[in-house]
């Protein structure tokens, strides 16, 4: 208890670690937004809660991670990883999504659920238990007598993270597909009647979305640590965030990503760094309550 | 009814005479019984009231470590117990290991109880994905926030004691202790969903607004049908977690917690969609 309280007083005391914190926060909280962005996707088109998608996001940290290993650059592992889950994604869709995707609610949630246990046990017997990160040995920029310290590395990956969601935005907003799938996502049945092979659309959203995850991971690999059994985090972090947001509400997303990022960073600098993932979990459960709290004054519930 | 009680005959007959004509797998029928018991605690909240729990694991996990503080308890304090990994340093009188057990399954029962309670209280007002996300966060956060706790041994667990006298006859006592409360649990359900509960239980699966609206209190059934549940289910985690033949206990000690809460999820899930493949696999998993 009292080394949570002198934690805390330390933010008070030198509120230029506040700045770092919530600097540190928010590059990392830009990666989270990414991956929700992708579930909000496939939540909002096909109607799956797609409890697998943080391990999507491990997977493509270790495609950047071995192939770095193989001697590779890192940042090809970027369009690499991208590339490699859209074919994962595909794969999946076909074998597993398609097949339950008009079941109901709870058959997708278990057959996602299975998808995450079955992946996160295939990279523990391919690549091993430890935590992995790959190096990229660019220097550090420090600000205000160095209390501040920026890697370039980190910042390169914000960069490239930004870069893909606006490519992703541009791409559903003006090509053909893009349109194909936001006329999906609002009317099944119309978009049907218009021509538009809905279950090539499903495909291609899954597709996307494990691409969208995997190129993620390949940043996260980079400024960051992996572990197959990280992957269950990455999901909570996927639903707090568009939970947060509200389904559909891009710059919520982006917002509460960031917001999240931050809040874990916090949460980590006051009662260690060993309680991250479960601050990252209780961090749902506040984002659940306050919802729910929300709808109780309006007498409904949350569903 | 005649075809209906041969049937049930010939099941219980089985069931006693299971260990002794398959002496090398009293340990994976136990586990059979285990998951029975999994499949019908999840299935009162999942199947007969509609609430799709991916978090009933807590109790499991909440059930093995109140049995086992509370065996060692007894006995030794517990910081310096779990600081010394068990260690093989303290040893346990049979008096004290079976006092241990009793009363550790009977404390484990109630205080799962509250436990599903409270956790009731906050997450029964979500529906669908938000309840079984809910949940399964619920179930996450007890196994980190317990993989941090040095006083119970934190992300080396506890190791349990090691049972008094012959193991081979200790395996068929744990076999039975399970099937035991396999029947008992069975024969309750039966009675309960012919009751005005078991009516009202699946009320609210159909349709809870107009469960609601015909004056049937939800929360209040909800509550009642989640905390019977996890009563039942933490007497199997307790169980469990007592069958601490040096193989499980070593099993149980090196695994990270947080993946033996998530393959027992899978587990009971497994069995009870039967979707999931051999029953076992996720069994053999974590001792590895």
């Amino acid at each position: 208890m009292e080394q949570f309280a002198s934690n805390f007083g330390l933010l008070l005391q030198f509120p230029v670690v506040n700045l770092k914190i919530i600097i540190d926060g928010v590059m990392i909280g830009a990666l989270f937004a990414l991956a929700a962005y992708g579930l909000a996707l496939v939540w909002g088109v096909m109607n799956v809660k797609n409890l697998a998608q943080g391990d999507f996001v491990i997977a493509g940290g270790y495609i950047c991670w071995w192939l770095s290993q193989k001697g590779l650059p890192a940042l090809l592992g970027v369009p690499i990883a991208f590339g490699v889950m859209a074919g994962i994604g595909w794969v999946v869709y076909k074998l597993v999504i398609s097949r339950v995707i008009d079941r109901d609610l709870f058959t997708t949630l278990l057959a996602t659920f299975g998808l995450a246990i079955i992946m996160a046990q295939m990279l523990n017997l391919m690549f091993g238990s430890d935590t992995q990160s790959v190096d990229l040995g660019y220097d550090t920029l420090y600000f205000m007598d160095g209390f501040i310290d920026v890697p370039i590395a980190k910042l390169l990956g914000v960069l490239m993270a930004a870069v893909l969601a606006v490519g992703v935005v541009l791409f559903m907003k003006y090509s053909r597909m893009g349109q194909a799938i936001r006329a999906t996502a609002q009317d099944v049945r119309a978009a049907r009647v218009l021509g538009i092979n809905t279950d090539k659309v499903y495909a291609f959203t899954f597709s996307l979305n494990a691409a969208i995850c995997g190129a993620a991971g390949a940043i996260i690999v980079m400024v960051w640590v992996i572990q197959p059994f990280y992957g269950i985090t990455h999901s909570i972090r996927a639903f707090v965030i568009v939970t947060a947001a509200g389904l559909g509400n891009l710059p919520g997303v982006i917002a509460a990503g960031l917001g999240i990022g931050a809040l874990e960073q916090y949460g980590a600098h006051i009662f260690g760094i060993g309680y991250q993932q479960a601050i990252a979990v209780l961090l749902l459960l506040l984002v659940l309550i306050f919802r729910l709290l929300q709808q109780r004054r309006v007498r409904q519930s949350l569903q | 009814m005649g075809k209906r009680a041969v049937f049930y005959l010939a099941l219980i007959i089985f069931m006693i005479i299971a260990p002794f004509v398959f002496p090398v797998f009293k340990t994976q029928l136990a586990t059979v019984w285990l998951m029975i018991i999994v499949a019908l605690t999840w299935d009162m909240t999942g199947g007969q009231m509609g609430y799709n729990s991916l978090g009933n694991i807590t109790f499991y996990g909440t059930g093995m470590y109140v049995a086992a503080v509370v065996a060692i308890a007894l006995v030794y304090d517990v910081g310096e117990y779990t600081g010394s990994s068990g260690g093989g340093i303290y040893k346990f009188t049979e008096a004290e290991y079976f006092t241990g057990m009793f009363l550790g399954m009977l404390a484990a029962g109630l205080f799962c109880s509250l436990i599903a309670v409270i956790i009731g209280y906050i997450t029964f007002g979500l529906r669908g994905p938000y309840f079984a996300i809910g949940t399964l966060g619920v179930a996450i956060a007890a196994g980190e926030l317990v993989s941090n706790w040095d006083w119970v041994g934190g992300g080396q667990g506890i190791a349990l004691p090691v049972y008094p006298g012959d193991l081979e006859y200790g395996k068929i006592l744990f076999y039975f202790l399970f099937a035991g409360t396999g029947v008992v649990l069975f024969l309750f359900l039966k009675w309960l969903y012919s009751t005005r509960f078991g009516a009202a239980i699946n009320a609210i699966r159909d349709d809870e607004e107009k469960a609601e609206a015909m004056g049937i209190h939800t929360l209040q059934y909800k509550l009642a049908a989640w905390a019977m549940a996890a009563f039942f289910r933490r007497r199997r985690g307790r169980y469990f977690g007592v069958s601490a033949d040096p193989f499980r206990a070593a099993g149980d000690s090196l695994s990270d917690h947080q993946s033996w809460h998530l393959h027992g999820g899978l587990r009971s899930l497994g069995r009870q969609r039967h979707a999931l493949g051999p029953d076992r696999w996720g069994d053999t998993v974590p001792c590895l």
